[in-house]
């Protein structure tokens, strides 16, 4: 590991944990300054129960969210070998998107809480199933990129099908709210739900590792170091499947993390695909942390959505890395 | 190094409905620079993916010594054969060292790679890129390249593998003369050392001087195979690419600069 590389990844990692901590401290609300702090200086148990039950599951949700949108970002870049590749384009944020809409559209969100992210893993799974069935046992990437994106068009023509036939406007902002993507009034419970399926999908990811720094030379070459690419590929979309589908299935669709993470990372990782994995996901994890330390700060009459806010200083971020490349482009 | 042969048995080969390859069989011998050759669309590059082991969708056999290429462990084979394909690319930023580091990835252990490379893969690239002449941009990005340096980049990966079967398709497009014979040495000389080399290439004349046996390869099928001598024949040269040599042809000396197209 070069020394420039190991300084990094210790400068994430600690950017993450200070802002972890900072997550776990600071007050939910604009309106509820440091409650928490002097509430927990008394040893009450409300302050335990706020921190156990509130504080822990939303902080813990937005790291685990954060890394598996950077790890899942750089995984995909790397194996479809574009810059512009992120974890929705090859439909699995959509699907999990549609099947939570289901959930709630059927009402069984109402009776019992946890179909809402059983309903979005459910939808990110049948999305990779319906990937590789569609995409054939000798895919291409080109078919798979073409496959998702078809599969990312059904999924969101149906989503918008259901709230067109939604029987009353309450549930249908209820559920535009959900897609905003956010993580207030998360749970011990989601947490452990997201949490085994986001470690089997970062493992799935890390394990194609050294495939992602081959396939910079192109498919024929890596297949000649030794590089099984149907294997790769099935690691790889298998893996952001599993964490990205449960994220989007406990937080909403929470966009251009993905994207914008590698972007950020790529030079300082001296542009090898493999580094780039664990920059991404530290990168990842820091950005949604502050993220959610943003939404919390800024006064508003409602919280604003987590997924408005990565999409807000996102898009216009990735507006100017553009401009910059333009600029080296001349 | 363990001298292998490398022999294609009754191959054929389908692209959609296509015939691209028919019934080709032949083995390239260690010590040996074998050059394919052929018009555009012949098959050559089809042919030498196949043998590389990157194109799976055709009929026949390919064997490594006495063993099934089909058959060998995918990391097994890696080690066994280095692989050059036509037109090679380079995603992202890679550095020229990058690029040839990536040549040793059969040798890296598959749960550490996050580790440096090892004495010996450090060795193994230092030297390829030395013989390459590639150290002088070692840091510089392959994209920044010119032609030439990039293919003696792609070239360093390849030796950088340091299999006993090397296989590359038109490595000197693009090329200077200086570069175009300096690359022929080094596949003449990866072979005189106990190499199998396969290269594809177009240029008759570098073929005639470089290569110690020549396929030419027709209409998807072996029109001649043999010594440069053997092949390249007004003959064959006529049914294959429609050309023949002036009135006084001398086939050792093929200055192609003095021949004709066939016009009917």
């Amino acid at each position: 590991m070069k020394v420039g590389f190991t300084k990094l990844l210790l400068l994430l990692a600690t950017t993450m944990l200070s802002l972890f901590c900072l997550s776990l401290i600071l007050p939910s609300s604009f309106a509820e300054p440091f409650l928490l702090l002097e509430l927990l200086s008394k040893d009450s148990d409300i302050a335990r129960t706020i921190f156990l039950e509130l504080r822990i599951p939303r902080t813990s949700l937005a790291l685990i969210v954060g890394a598996s949108l950077g790890l899942a970002g750089a995984a995909m870049q790397g194996l479809l070998r574009n810059p512009l590749a992120e974890p929705g384009v090859v439909g699995v944020s959509g699907s999990a998107a549609l099947g939570a809409t289901l959930a709630f559209y059927s009402g069984l969100a109402s009776i019992m809480p946890l179909a809402l992210p059983l309903g979005g893993i459910a939808g990110a799974l049948l999305a990779v199933i319906l990937l590789f069935t569609i995409a054939g046992k000798r895919a291409g990437i080109a078919t798979l990129l073409l496959a998702g994106i078809a599969i990312n068009a059904i999924a969101g023509a149906l989503t918008a099908l259901v709230l067109n036939l939604s029987p009353n406007p309450f549930a249908a902002m209820e559920i535009i709210f959900w897609q905003m993507g956010s993580l207030a009034d998360r749970s011990l419970l989601h947490l452990q739900l997201a949490g085994p399926l986001m470690l089997i999908g970062w493992a799935l990811i890390l394990l194609a590792a050294p495939a992602t720094r081959a396939l910079s030379l192109g498919e024929a070459t890596a297949v000649s170091l030794g590089i099984n690419i149907r294997n790769t590929q099935v690691k790889i979309i298998g893996g952001t499947a599993l964490c990205v589908g449960a994220g989007v299935a406990v937080t909403g669709v929470i966009g251009f993390v993905g994207l914008v993470v590698p972007h950020l990372l790529r030079k300082l990782c001296n542009n090898d695909p493999a580094q780039l994995l664990l920059a991404s996901a530290a990168g990842g994890a820091s950005l949604l942390l502050a993220a959610d330390i943003a939404v919390r700060c800024i006064p508003a009459s409602a919280e604003l959505k987590l997924g408005v806010i990565t999409a807000l200083l996102g898009a216009p971020f990735f507006l100017y890395l553009i401009f910059q490349l333009r600029k080296l482009e001349q | 190094m363990l001298a292998v042969n490398l022999a294609a048995h009754a191959i054929q080969c389908r692209l959609g409905s296509q015939l691209v390859l028919n019934n080709i069989s032949f083995s390239a011998e260690s010590t040996q620079l074998t050059g394919i050759i052929g018009t555009n669309g012949a098959g050559k590059s089809t042919l030498l993916s196949i043998l590389a082991g990157a194109e799976k969708n055709f009929r026949g056999r390919v064997t490594v010594g006495d063993t099934e290429l089909a058959h060998m462990p995918l990391n097994e084979r890696a080690k066994q054969i280095a692989y050059l394909p036509q037109n090679p690319q380079v995603h992202w930023d890679l550095n020229a060292q990058q690029v040839t580091e990536l040549g040793r990835t059969p040798y890296r252990r598959r749960f550490n790679w996050l580790s440096e490379p090892s004495t010996e893969d450090q060795q193994a690239v230092n030297a390829a890129m030395r013989s390459t002449q590639c150290e002088a941009f070692a840091q510089r990005a392959v994209q920044s390249l010119s032609n030439g340096e990039r293919m003696r980049v792609h070239l360093a990966r390849v030796l950088a593998v340091q299999a006993p079967i090397i296989l590359v398709d038109e490595p000197i497009n693009g090329l200077d003369p200086y570069q175009q014979i300096h690359c022929l040495e080094l596949l003449r000389r990866a072979a005189q050392s106990g190499g199998t080399v396969i290269i594809v290439l177009h240029d008759l004349d570098l073929a005639a001087r470089f290569c110690d046996r020549l396929l030419l390869l027709h209409d998807n099928e072996v029109l001649s195979l043999g010594s440069p001598t053997e092949v390249l024949t007004p003959a064959n040269l006529l049914t294959a690419y429609q050309i023949k040599p002036p009135v006084h042809p001398n086939v050792n000396n093929l200055n192609l600069a003095n021949w004709e197209r066939q016009t009917d």
